[in-house]
């Protein structure tokens, strides 16, 4: 084929515990829109950061025009003529658009700024996109939509033959996105390949011309968007057995309410989100990333403080702030950012087992060692944690292991309702059930768990109710064998159910 | 709206003006010696120095760092300057003068390497810097002293009426500086690394060489400085630095520099250099203890971050809505 | 990765170790270099000028440790001594008061150090800066420039006496050495000081109220310094206002060198207790053998430098 463009073969990637690519194909012609879709984790990024320079593949080959290259950095990528437009901001915003776009690749004469030139070329690529910068606008001023513009004009300076836009629409208002479709086209039109990322199907059958679904780091199929249907593409998306890791769960009865929450809202994040956690449940929040369930976790924690709305634990209305007040009375958060916001990583295992509930063994200020040895010792013990011992620094332990330190830490404040933030991020499979049947058997001590995770197969397999939120809101509930991946993928892109 | 934060900028700067020509015409009106033509002249002439290495030290902020040591490099300075310049030789005392700032450029050269290359943070590094450098200077010059050559000295310190030759020294510093700062790569990659590093060095800036850069320009203004101090003092004077290094850093701040990095303009730091510089001749001239100064200029440090935080804040509040 | 953690732990608790190894072999300089002049009663004598230096680095070392920065001590140093010999007038009866007023004067200035850094969010090196530019101008414009008067018979006893062979100031020193350590060792606070300093969101998410546990530092780093006041008072019976003069830089080096990181979360208190031991007496072998005022600047601004660098060079790998 004359026209291919590029050509990925056999791309393989191994992250610590995870195959995060596995022999991916993928190809692109000249003047197409080529869509790459799949779940949160299927490996559309990571495909998409060996183009940009940020990644390297173990094995496979990469072809750009029938020419084997290697692309062993962002700039480099720029170099070879491909552009690569980042889901989130990836510019300075105390520079102005100009400077933004031109960065490291100034326009000169006789050694200083040739402003005049470099504003010319914006005003250019304006017109020719149809879109309104302001060269010397300041790019914090700016709206993302407008941002945005200045990350392609900014990719689209070296004459990419190659754009990537990573999720492009995310942020953006309707007719923002109606714009930039019209910029994809313009695009299109002039010979430019595209490779577009989104998890919104409309949109993707409304621009694109071929479809590639991902899973689990393999190619389902690649598909002109004319022979396929988006229910077919959601079927190639999901459609997996429930493997056999999670705990049975059929056999628990629920209690009482431990902690409801009514009409919470903040403003721009969250609006109006009710529902309540009983004794022994496990609630799972679901959809797409950023759709405001880790807003929800952190309010209800009382790290973010909110405008609107009540929170309830054991009858007793929570304030807007104060993590203290949450943890005494037996609200424990375990975070996503494990390394980033949990860990003290040059601590050991004891200390940080014993961080959140050195309250409960302080005596007249000083650490009951004894009581605090025992009850990490039983912890460690009870999560069959594989450490030398409990003065190990948490740094040398491995990911699955960390994370059930940080189990063991929220243990320990005796908790009577746990929200636990992606579970097993960065866990490896072994570990993962581990994982599961602690948390199924805190659950049988009458527990009640918030769940946050962006693993499909988790949600449904340890879910009892699944909460599914969209834009801030709680778009459905579903009961355990009611919450299919359909009707969950559905929900969270807000489609009606078939 | 879209050019609103840049003329934000651009307002504070010409609110910090707007207040020196206030402070100015209400001491001229209030004080007769103020206001002579004598008075006027020296005071602009006292306040280049300050100005001089507070450009550089701007320079430093913008990138996100911070430069100490210039103090003790001035005094390095002078000392050298003392020892070299103390010649009737013309060929001797240009060379003289070009090692003065040169002492300058190295010790910026040793900051921009400790920091960049063996990735000691600015603050330690510069710390470290500036003790050693007061030793090094008391080493040269245990004790103020030595000559300058009278006639370069004078050539160098000459006043007419408002105008003098330090003035006209510092007008072509600004103007190099702020053609390196507005007008070339350098510039720009500077204001890039103090914002955000990380994404600077993705969009291609080579983060390490534009710091570098920086403290090397820093170095290159408290050489002059250095140089300027030893012309109007005639001799050196090992300990004369030591409250350049805080000063340069009020003038940066009250000028608008942020010390988060990526923010700051030279205009501004120009104004915040004569309004210090006015200040003290305020306290002298009304005879109020010249230790108020101490009090004075820590006060005004911590006053303009408290201002520039809260006029922030607004800005974002006003952002939002 | 394992071993690297494994090597670089072991690295942090073998530091106080390898300085008393250091210490001991610049004994045995000494001893070579100057025979017969290494004694017991020279070594208390170092023990005592480090003592002011040691307690200004406890201090120190807690706000380093909740990864902040103190560049204030000397200047408190010097207030303390100013307040310490105008308020006692050099007699017994008004020992108390002055020393109330002195407290009072450090927990106001730790305290604004912490509302500075914490509520107004001005960075710590800045903002202790201005307190030290600010506290300088009060000596001077409260003494004129000219400061006069003695210390109190008491304040002089504790800066000079002994204690059988051990100055008073040493057993000052290794009391709240211990005191110091106790706390960071035994109480919740001083597991808080260390998980704030570590991991500070971490330590928010635990429940720990970071703004409380960072202006404790401040406040202690102050009493601290002030304390070193009264006792360089005592020992130097009159108000030098040069008195701060090194007291920033030793400091630093003295926490660095005793093995805690310049970025907070990881140090002792011994090895600091060393540090303030092994900076003084580098300064009094300097002394002996002929290097001067400029020597040792040079030096204090190399070991920092040098510590910093290798503490660097050693997070790369």
């Amino acid at each position: 084929m004359e026209n291919l463009y590029l050509k990925m073969s056999g791309i393989t990637k191994q992250f610590p515990g995870v195959k995060a690519l596995d022999g991916v194909d993928f190809d692109l012609k000249k003047g197409e829109i080529h869509a790459l879709v799949g779940e949160n984790g299927a490996g559309k990024s990571t495909l998409m950061n060996m183009l940009g320079g940020n990644l390297k593949p173990d094995s496979g080959m990469i072809e750009l025009e029938g020419k084997r290259v290697s692309i062993s950095g962002p700039m480099e990528s720029l170099e070879l003529g491909i552009g690569f437009v980042h889901q989130e901001s990836n510019l300075l915003s105390n520079l102005t658009v100009l400077e933004n776009v031109f960065l490291a690749r100034e326009k000169r004469r006789h050694g200083t700024l040739d402003r005049a030139a470099m504003r010319k070329e914006i005003l250019r690529v304006n017109e020719r996109l149809g879109y309104q910068l302001n060269p010397d606008a300041q790019v914090g001023s700016l709206h993302l939509a407008e941002q945005q513009c200045v990350e392609i004009t900014r990719a689209l300076l070296s004459e990419p033959r190659i754009l990537i836009l990573d999720e492009p629409t995310a942020a953006l208002d309707d007719s923002e996105v109606a714009r930039l479709f019209d910029i994809v086209r313009r695009l299109r039109g002039e010979g430019v390949a595209i490779i577009y990322i989104s998890h919104r199907l409309d949109e993707i059958f409304q621009l694109a011309d071929r479809i590639t679904v991902l899973k689990d780091g393999k190619v389902v199929g690649t598909r002109a968007t004319g022979e396929v249907t988006k229910d077919e593409v959601i079927a190639m998306m999901v459609g997996r057995v429930l493997e056999d890791i999670y705990p049975k769960r059929d056999d628990i009865t629920f209690g009482d309410t431990l902690l409801s929450v009514e009409n919470l809202s903040i403003p721009g994040r969250l609006s109006n989100v009710s529902f309540s956690v009983r004794a022994g449940e496990i609630v799972g929040l679901g959809g797409l990333e950023g759709q405001g369930q880790r807003d929800a976790a952190r309010a209800i924690f009382g790290d973010v403080p909110f405008a609107q709305g009540r929170i309830t634990a054991n009858g007793l209305e929570l304030k807007s702030r104060g993590i203290r007040g949450r943890i005494r009375r037996g609200v424990g958060y375990v975070t996503h950012d494990r390394r980033g916001e949990g860990l003290v990583l040059n601590e050991s295992v004891r200390k940080n087992a014993a961080l959140a509930s050195l309250y409960r063994r302080s005596r007249l200020g000083f650490v009951d060692a004894a009581a605090e040895r025992r009850e990490a010792d039983e912890n460690v013990e009870r999560m069959q944690i594989k450490t030398a011992g409990l003065e190990q620094k948490v740094a040398n332990l491995s990911g699955g292991n960390q994370q059930k330190v940080m189990l063991a830490r929220w243990l320990m404040t005796k908790p009577r309702v746990l929200i636990i933030d992606e579970p097993t991020k960065g866990v490896d499979v072994g570990a993962r059930m581990s994982v599961y049947q602690i948390i199924d058997q805190l659950t049988r001590e009458g527990i009640g768990i918030i769940m946050l995770t962006s693993d499909m197969m988790e949600l449904i397999g340890l879910s009892d109710r699944v909460l599914v939120f969209y834009e801030g809101r709680i778009s459905r509930e579903l009961k355990r064998g009611e919450a299919t991946e359909e009707r969950i993928m559905r929900a969270a892109s807000s489609m009606p159910d078939e | 709206m879209k050019t609103k934060k840049l003329n934000q900028q651009v307002r504070g700067v010409l609110t910090i003006y707007l207040l020196l020509i206030l402070v100015f015409i209400g001491m001229c009106i209030s004080s007769e010696s103020f206001r002579s033509l004598y008075n006027i002249t020296n005071l602009l002439t006292q306040c280049v120095p300050l100005a001089c290495v507070a450009m550089g030290q701007t320079l430093v902020i913008i990138s996100g760092g911070i430069d100490l040591s210039v103090g003790s490099a001035i005094s390095v300075c002078t000392a050298v300057a003392a020892k070299l310049l103390n010649t009737d030789n013309p060929a001797q005392i240009a060379f003289g003068a070009a090692a003065v700032v040169l002492t300058g450029v190295v010790v910026g050269a040793v900051n921009g390497l400790g920091i960049n290359m063996l990735k000691v943070p600015p603050l330690i590094t510069t710390l470290c810097t500036s003790t050693a450098l007061s030793g090094v200077a008391l080493w040269i010059l245990p004790m103020a002293g030595g000559k300058i050559n009278r006639v370069f000295a004078r050539f160098v310190y000459q006043k007419w009426t408002i105008v003098s030759m330090p003035l006209l020294i510092m007008l072509a510093l600004f103007l190099i500086m702020r053609t390196v700062l507005y007008h070339t790569r350098t510039g720009v990659d500077i204001y890039a690394i103090g914002r955000d590093r990380r994404i600077a060095s993705t969009m291609g800036v080579d983060a390490r060489r534009t710091s570098i850069k920086t403290y090397l320009l820093c170095g290159l203004c408290a050489g002059l400085t250095g140089l300027l101090l030893a012309c109007r003092m005639r001799v050196g004077d090992p300990t004369c630095g030591t409250a350049y290094s805080m000063d340069s850093i009020t003038a940066s701040v009250v000028g608008g520099a942020s010390m988060a990095g990526g923010v700051g303009l030279l205009s501004g730091t120009i104004a915040g250099a004569f309004l210090i510089g006015m200040l003290s001749n305020i306290m002298n001239n009304l005879a109020v203890n010249q230790f108020y100064q101490y009090v004075l200029k820590g006060g005004l440090l911590v006053v303009a971050m408290i201002v520039y935080s809260i006029s922030n804040l607004l800005e974002v509040k006003r952002h939002e809505k | 990765m394992k071993n690297n953690g494994l090597r670089r732990s072991s690295n942090a608790s073998m530091q106080p170790l390898f300085l008393l190894g250091i210490i001991a072999v610049m004994i045995a300089m000494q001893a070579i270099l100057v025979p017969g002049s290494v004694t017991s009663s020279q070594l208390w004598l170092v023990s005592r000028q480090a003592s002011a230096l040691g307690i200004i680095a406890l201090g120190q070392a807690a706000v380093i440790l909740v990864g902040g920065i103190d560049l204030s001590v000397g200047s408190i140093v010097m207030i303390t001594n100013v307040f310490c010999i105008a308020l006692m007038r050099g007699s017994n009866q008004y020992v108390l008061g002055g020393l109330a007023v002195c407290l009072l004067i450090a927990l106001v200035i730790g305290a604004s150090n912490a509302l500075g850094v914490l509520v107004l969010n001005i960075a710590p090196f800045v903002m202790t800066l201005c307190t030290m530019t600010i506290l300088q101008g009060v000596c001077y414009v409260y003494t004129q420039g000219a400061p006069t008067g003695s210390a109190a018979p008491v304040i002089n006893a504790l800066g000079t006496g002994y204690l059988g062979p051990i100055p008073y100031s040493t057993v000052i020193w290794l009391v709240l050495a211990l005191l110091t350590w106790i706390v960071l060792r035994f109480t919740t606070l001083g597991r808080k000081v260390y998980a704030v300093g570590g991991n500070a969101r971490a330590a928010r998410l635990s429940g720990v109220s970071n703004k409380a546990v960072i202006a404790a530092a401040y406040i202690f780093s102050a009493i601290m310094s002030m304390i070193a006041g009264v006792i360089m008072s005592g020992y130097l019976n009159i108000t030098s206002l040069t008195v701060g003069g090194d007291y920033v830089n030793n400091s630093l080096a003295a926490v660095l060198i005793g093995g805690n990181a310049i970025e907070g979360g990881r140090g002792g208190i011994w090895g600091v207790v060393l540090g303030a031991f092994f900076m003084t007496f580098l300064m009094a072998i300097l002394t002996m053998i002929g290097i001067g005022e400029v020597g040792k600047l040079i030096v204090q601004g190399l070991v920092i430098f040098v510590v910093v660098a290798m503490q660097s060079m050693m997070k790369k790998d």
